[in-house]
C-alpha cells in the first residue's frame, strides 16, 4: 500500500539530503575531488527551487482562502477581499512590462504594502511598554541584572539623558557593550553554532546507520 | 508617494495617499482592540503582499533566469558543455515536479491511481535537494563563519586596536589581559549555562528531600566518603556558570534597551508620517482649505 | 496514578503557553509537544511497551535517535523530553510521579529523548538546549531521573525560558501566565493578545510621542547629539578610504516593516558611498527589499543634490533585485556573483560596465549588510565572507547591534553602525549641509525618543511598585 512512511522512501529521501549536504560541505572545506562547479550548481538550484517553493506557498494560501469563501466559513468575506486584492495586484504587475518596477506596482507598494507593514510593526513599539511594565521587575529571577543593564543603556542612548551623564558612566556602558556583553553574546552564538553542528552530525550518523 | 509612482495621473496619486492613510488607520486601530477594521486592513495587506510577491518571483526570478533563456533557445540541452542542461533544464524539471507534487498534495490522498502516487513520491526529490543544500550550508557556515572565528577570537589576545578603541579599564597592557580573562570566563560560563542550565546545587536539594541532601552526599562513593576532587570541580563549574548567567542577564537588559530604541523609532516614524508628511500633500491642503472655507 | 485529566492544559516547555492537552504543537511558539510523552501507564501495562513500540516502529518513519539507542531500558539517563503536565502546580501528584519514575525506570525508547523525529526533525523548531542537555544529563550521575520525570519546572528552568524569550526579541509573557485561566487574561485575549496590556500606559506613551513630535522640532538643538557606540568610526574610515569606482556589494536586508528605523541608518551610509563614487550592486532576500532600496537610494541622491537620478543610478548603482532561497542561495554571491544576477539580455551591458565577472575572482572592495535582524548579518558572515574574503561593514537596527558585536571583535566585521542614534551620528560626519526640514525631523525624532524613554522609565517604576505591593498582599 502507498505510504510516505515506508522505509525505502525515507531512505532515498535521506540519501539525497545527505549527498547534497556532503557535496556542499566537501566543496566548502576545499576537498579537491569535488569540482567547485558542483556546489555552484547546487546553489543555483536552491535559488530557483526557492522561487518555485514560494509560488507553491502562494498557491496554497490562495487555495485556503478560496475554500473559506466556498464553504462560507468565518470571515469568508474578508477572505474574498484578500483574493480580490491579490488578483488586482497580480494583474497590475504581470500586465506591466516592468513587473514590480512598473508604475502600478510601485503605486501599490507605496499605497498599501509600505504603510500596512510599517504600521503593523510600529504597534510593537507601543505594546512594548506593557511588556516592560509586567516583565522588568526587580523581584524576578535576574531582575536586578536585567534592570541594571536596561537602565544603563537607556541612559546612554537617550539624547537628553546622555547630555547630563558623567563621562565615566558613558565609558562604562561602552566598555560593557564591548567586552562582557560581547562575550556573553559570543557564548550564545557559539552555543547556537555547536547546536547546529551536533544536530547535523546526529542526522549524518543516524542516516549512515 | 515616492518618485517611482509619480508618472501616474494625479487622481491615482491622491487615491494612493488616501489608501495609505486608510491602511495605517485600520491596522493602527488594533491598538484600541482587535476589531473588524484592523482585520480588514490585515487581509488587504496580506492579499497585496502575496500578489506583489508572486509578480516579483515571476518577473524577477523565474522568467529572466529560467523561462526566458529556455524559450530563447529550446534546444540548449544539446549543447556540448551541458551547462544549460544542469543550469536550466534540470532545475525546471525539479521545479515542475515540486509544483506538480505540491498541487497534488493539496488534493485528497489517492487510493489507487498510480500516476498520482508516483507524482507525490517524485515531488520529494526537489524538497530533498533543497533540504540537503540548506543542511550543507548551515553546517559549513556555522563552522567557517561562527564557530572557528569566534573560538579563535575568544582564545586569542585582544587586538591592540580594539582594546585601544574601547575606553575604560582596558587601556593598559595588564588590564587587557584581565579583560581577556573576563571575556573568556563569560563566554565559557554562558556555554556551560546553555548546556547544563544552573549546575545542580542547593535548589535541587531543597526541592527533593528524598535524595542526597548535599553535593557531598551525592558525590559520596560506596563507602560514604565525599569525593573532594569532584566536589571542587562541581563548585568551580557552579561559580563559572553563575558568572555566565549573570552576564547573560546583563546582556538581556542591554538588548531590551536597544529593542526599546528600535521599536520606538518605528512608532515615531509612523506618527511623524501621519502628523507631518501627510499634511504636506496637495490633497490634504485642498481638504484643509475646503474645511476652513466651510467653517467660515 | 493520575497526572491530570485528558482535558487538562499542557504548558509548553519552551514558552510556557498553556495549550490544550491534545495539542501536538504549541499554539504560541510552534514547539513540538508530541515529544512529551503521555502520562505513564499503569504498572501492569509497562511490560508490554517494548512490543508496542516495535509495532509502532513498523509504521513510523525511521527515528535516528530511537533506532540507535535500541530498545534496551536504561535506568540512569535523564530526559528533558519527559512530561511536564503540571509545571506550575504543586507537588503531591508530582511527587507520586517522581516516585514511580524512580521505581520503574522506563525504557529510553518509550521516553523518546530529544532525538530528531524522523525527517520532520528538519522542519521542527528544535530546541538546541534539549539536544545538548540530553547527552549531558545521561552522563551526569548526580542528576536524578525522578526530577526529570516529576514534571515540575524549576525556578532555574523558568529563568532560562525568560532569557530565551528575551533573546528571541519577542514580547515576553509574564512568568507562569496562563492566559486561559484568569479573568484578566480573558479580557486581554478579547483584545487580541495575551500580554496583559496596560491600555492607559500605552495611551500615555502615544500622547507623549505625539506631543514630542509636535513641539520637539521647535526646540533649539543643543549638546553633541546621540552617543556614538563603538564600531561607528571604523565604518566611516572603511568607506572614506574607498577609491573611486570600487565595487561594493550591498545586502539590503530590511523592508518597509522596519524602514522607520532602518532608513535612518541606511541613508547616510548610501550617501557616503555615492560621495565616494562607489559602484553599488544592491540585492535583497526580502520581497520588499528592492523597492525599499530604490527609495532610499533616490532619497540619498536627492540629499546630495545630484543632477539626474538616471545618470547616477546607471553609473553607480545596479539593482540586482530579489534573491530567493535564503541561506542556501547566498553562497552564490561569494563564489559566482555573476550567476546570482539575472541572465536577462538587458543585464549584459550592465555586467560588462560593472565588471561583474571580475567580482568572482577579486571579490568586492567592500560588502555592506544593512539588516534589521542580527540573523542576516550572521548569514552573510557565514555564507559569503568565507568565500570572497572581502571586508564587511554592517548597518543594523538598534536591537541587532549587541548580537553582532562578537563578529566586530573577531575582526569579521570591519565596522558597525546600529540604530537611529548611530545613523544620526553618522550623518553629522558627512561632508554636506543639512536642510532645515531634515534637521527639524531629526530633532523631532530625538525629542520623541526622550519622551518615550521617560515614560518607559516611569512604567518600570510603577510596575515594580505594583509588584512589591502585590507581594505584600500575599
Amino acid at each position: 500500500m502507498y505510504s510516505f512512511r515506508s522505509g525505502w522512501f525515507n531512505r532515498i529521501f535521506l540519501l539525497i539530503v545527505l549527498t547534497c549536504a556532503s557535496l556542499i560541505i566537501a566543496s566548502r572545506f576545499g576537498l579537491t575531488f569535488i569540482p567547485p562547479l558542483v556546489s555552484t550548481t547546487l546553489y543555483g538550484w536552491a535559488l530557483l527551487l526557492g522561487a518555485f517553493a514560494l509560488m507553491l506557498g502562494i498557491a496554497n494560501t490562495v487555495r485556503f482562502h478560496l475554500v473559506r469563501v466556498q464553504r462560507g466559513q468565518r470571515e469568508w468575506h474578508l477572505s474574498l477581499l484578500l483574493l480580490i486584492v491579490f488578483a488586482l495586484v497580480l494583474g497590475a504587475g504581470i500586465s506591466s512590462p516592468g513587473g514590480t518596477t512598473g508604475l502600478l506596482s510601485e503605486w501599490i507598494f507605496d499605497a498599501v504594502v509600505a504603510p500596512g507593514q510599517a504600521t503593523l510593526y510600529a504597534l510593537t513599539g507601543i505594546f512594548l511598554l506593557s511588556a516592560a511594565y509586567h516583565f522588568l521587575r526587580i523581584d524576578r529571577p535576574g531582575g536586578l541584572w536585567i534592570l541594571a543593564g536596561a537602565l544603563l543603556m537607556l541612559l546612554v542612548q537617550t539624547p537628553f539623558l546622555y547630555r547630563i551623564l558623567p563621562d565615566a558612566l558613558v565609558d562604562l556602558v561602552d566598555w560593557l557593550l564591548s567586552w562582557p556583553v560581547m562575550a556573553a553574546m559570543r557564548g550564545v552564538l557559539l552555543g547556537g553554532a555547536l547546536a547546529v553542528l551536533f544536530i547535523s552530525l546526529r542526522l549524518f550518523v543516524n542516516g549512515a546507520k | 508617494m515616492s518618485p517611482f509612482s509619480s508618472g501616474l495621473p494625479g487622481v491615482l496619486q491622491d487615491a494612493g495617499l488616501v489608501l495609505g492613510l486608510f491602511m495605517s488607520l485600520t491596522i493602527g486601530s488594533y491598538l484600541i482592540r482587535d476589531n473588524f477594521l484592523a482585520r480588514l486592513g490585515q487581509y488587504v495587506l496580506i492579499g497585496a503582499g502575496l500578489g506583489y510577491l508572486a509578480v516579483l518571483v515571476w518577473r524577477n526570478v523565474l522568467w529572466p533566469r529560467l523561462f526566458a533563456p529556455l524559450i530563447a533557445d529550446p534546444l540548449s540541452w544539446q549543447s556540448p558543455t551541458g551547462s544549460d542542461l544542469s543550469n536550466l533544464w534540470l532545475p525546471i524539471l525539479l521545479g515542475v515536479l515540486m509544483w506538480g507534487g505540491g498541487l497534488e498534495l493539496l488534493r485528497l490522498p489517492p487510493d489507487r491511481f498510480a500516476g498520482r502516487v508516483l507524482l507525490r513520491l517524485l515531488a520529494a526529490a526537489p524538497a530533498a535537494i533543497l533540504g540537503g543544500v540548506v543542511l550543507g550550508v548551515a553546517v559549513s557556515g556555522a563552522v567557517q563563519g561562527t564557530l572557528w572565528p569566534l573560538l579563535a577570537a575568544a582564545l586569542q589576545l585582544p587586538q591592540a586596536e580594539a582594546v585601544a578603541a574601547a575606553p575604560g579599564p582596558a587601556d593598559s597592557g595588564r588590564a587587557a589581559w584581565l579583560v581577556r580573562l573576563l571575556t573568556l570566563l563569560i563566554t565559557g560560563g554562558v556555554l556551560i549555562h546553555l548546556q547544563n542550565g544552573p549546575i545542580a546545587g542547593e535548589k535541587e536539594n531543597r526541592t527533593s528531600p528524598s535524595r542526597a541532601s548535599s553535593p557531598q552526599e551525592a558525590d559520596a562513593g560506596a563507602g560514604g566518603r565525599p569525593n573532594l576532587y569532584r566536589m571542587l570541580i562541581l563548585t568551580l563549574l557552579r561559580v563559572w556558570e553563575g558568572i555566565g548567567r549573570r552576564a547573560l542577564w546583563l546582556a538581556a537588559g542591554i538588548i531590551f534597551a536597544r529593542l526599546v530604541a528600535s521599536r520606538f523609532s518605528l512608532a515615531l516614524a509612523r506618527l511623524d508620517y501621519l502628523l507631518f508628511e501627510l499634511p504636506r500633500s496637495d490633497l490634504w491642503q485642498l481638504l484643509w482649505a475646503l474645511l476652513r472655507g466651510g467653517g467660515s | 496514578m493520575e497526572t491530570g485529566s485528558p482535558l487538562a492544559a499542557f504548558d509548553c516547555p519552551h514558552c510556557g503557553y498553556s495549550n490544550p492537552a491534545a495539542s501536538q504543537f504549541c499554539v504560541h511558539c510552534g514547539t513540538n509537544l508530541a515529544r512529551r510523552q503521555p502520562p505513564p501507564a499503569p504498572a501492569g501495562e509497562s511490560a508490554d511497551e517494548p512490543n508496542d513500540l516495535a509495532a509502532a516502529q513498523e509504521t513510523a518513519p525511521p527515528r535516528p535517535g530511537v533506532a540507535s539507542e535500541g530498545r534496551k531500558p536504561s535506568a540512569g539517563s535523564t530526559d528533558p523530553g519527559a512530561p511536564r503536565t503540571r509545571p506550575h502546580g504543586s507537588s503531591e501528584a508530582e511527587e507520586a510521579t517522581g516516585e514511580t519514575g524512580k521505581e520503574k525506570p522506563e525504557p529510553d525508547a518509550v521516553r523518546p529523548g530529544p532525538s530528531l523525529g524522523g525527517l520532520g526533525g528538519l522542519l521542527e523548531p528544535a530546541d538546541p538546549l534539549a539536544f545538548i542537555a540530553s547527552d549531558a544529563g545521561a552522563l551526569d550521575p548526580t542528576r536524578d531521573p525522578s526530577t526529570a520525570l516529576s514534571g515540575e519546572l524549576t525556578t532555574d528552568e523558568e529563568e532560562r525560558r525568560q532569557l530565551r524569550q528575551l533573546f528571541s526579541e519577542d514580547l515576553p509573557l509574564p512568568v507562569g501566565a496562563r492566559p486561559a485561566t484568569t479573568s484578566d487574561t480573558e479580557e486581554t485575549a478579547r483584545n487580541g493578545n495575551g500580554l496583559q496590556r496596560q491600555f492607559w500606559l500605552e495611551m500615555v506613551l502615544l500622547l507623549g510621542m505625539v506631543g514630542a513630535l509636535l513641539w520637539g522640532g521647535q526646540l533649539p538643538p543643543g549638546g553633541a547629539g546621540p552617543h556614538p557606540l563603538p564600531g561607528l568610526e571604523q565604518v566611516h574610515r572603511q568607506i572614506d578610504t574607498l577609491p573611486p569606482n570600487s565595487l561594493v556589494l550591498v545586502n539590503w536586508a530590511y523592508d518597509p516593516a522596519t524602514a522607520g528605523e532602518m532608513d535612518l541608518v541606511a541613508k547616510p551610509l548610501i550617501e557616503h558611498l555615492l560621495q565616494r563614487q562607489a559602484k553599488l550592486i544592491v540585492f535583497s532576500q526580502l520581497p520588499g527589499g528592492p523597492a525599499t532600496a530604490r527609495r532610499v537610494i533616490a532619497s540619498a541622491e536627492e540629499s546630495l543634490q545630484r543632477p539626474s537620478r538616471t545618470q547616477i543610478t546607471a553609473n553607480l548603482v545596479i539593482e540586482a533585485g530579489y534573491l530567493p532561497g535564503g541561506a542556501a542561495s547566498l553562497p552564490l554571491l561569494g563564489v559566482a556573483p555573476a550567476r546570482a544576477l539575472p541572465v536577462d539580455p538587458g543585464w549584459v551591458e550592465l555586467r560588462e560596465r560593472f565588471s561583474i565577472a571580475a567580482l568572482g575572482e577579486t571579490g568586492p572592495a567592500l560588502s555592506l549588510v544593512i539588516a534589521a535582524r542580527a540573523e542576516d548579518v550572521r548569514r552573510w558572515l557565514e555564507q559569503v565572507q568565507p568565500l570572497n574574503g572581502g571586508p564587511v561593514v554592517a548597518a543594523t537596527s538598534a536591537v541587532a547591534g549587541p548580537a553582532v558585536r562578537p563578529y566586530l571583535h573577531s575582526g569579521q566585521l570591519a565596522g558597525l553602525v546600529s540604530g537611529w542614534d548611530g545613523g544620526a551620528v553618522y550623518v553629522r560626519r558627512l561632508d554636506r549641509a543639512r536642510g532645515a526640514a531634515e534637521q527639524g525631523r531629526s530633532l523631532r525624532l530625538a525629542s520623541g525618543q526622550n519622551w518615550g524613554v521617560a515614560i518607559l522609565i516611569l512604567a518600570l517604576l510603577l510596575g515594580n511598585l505594583a509588584g512589591l505591593n502585590q507581594r505584600r498582599y500575599r
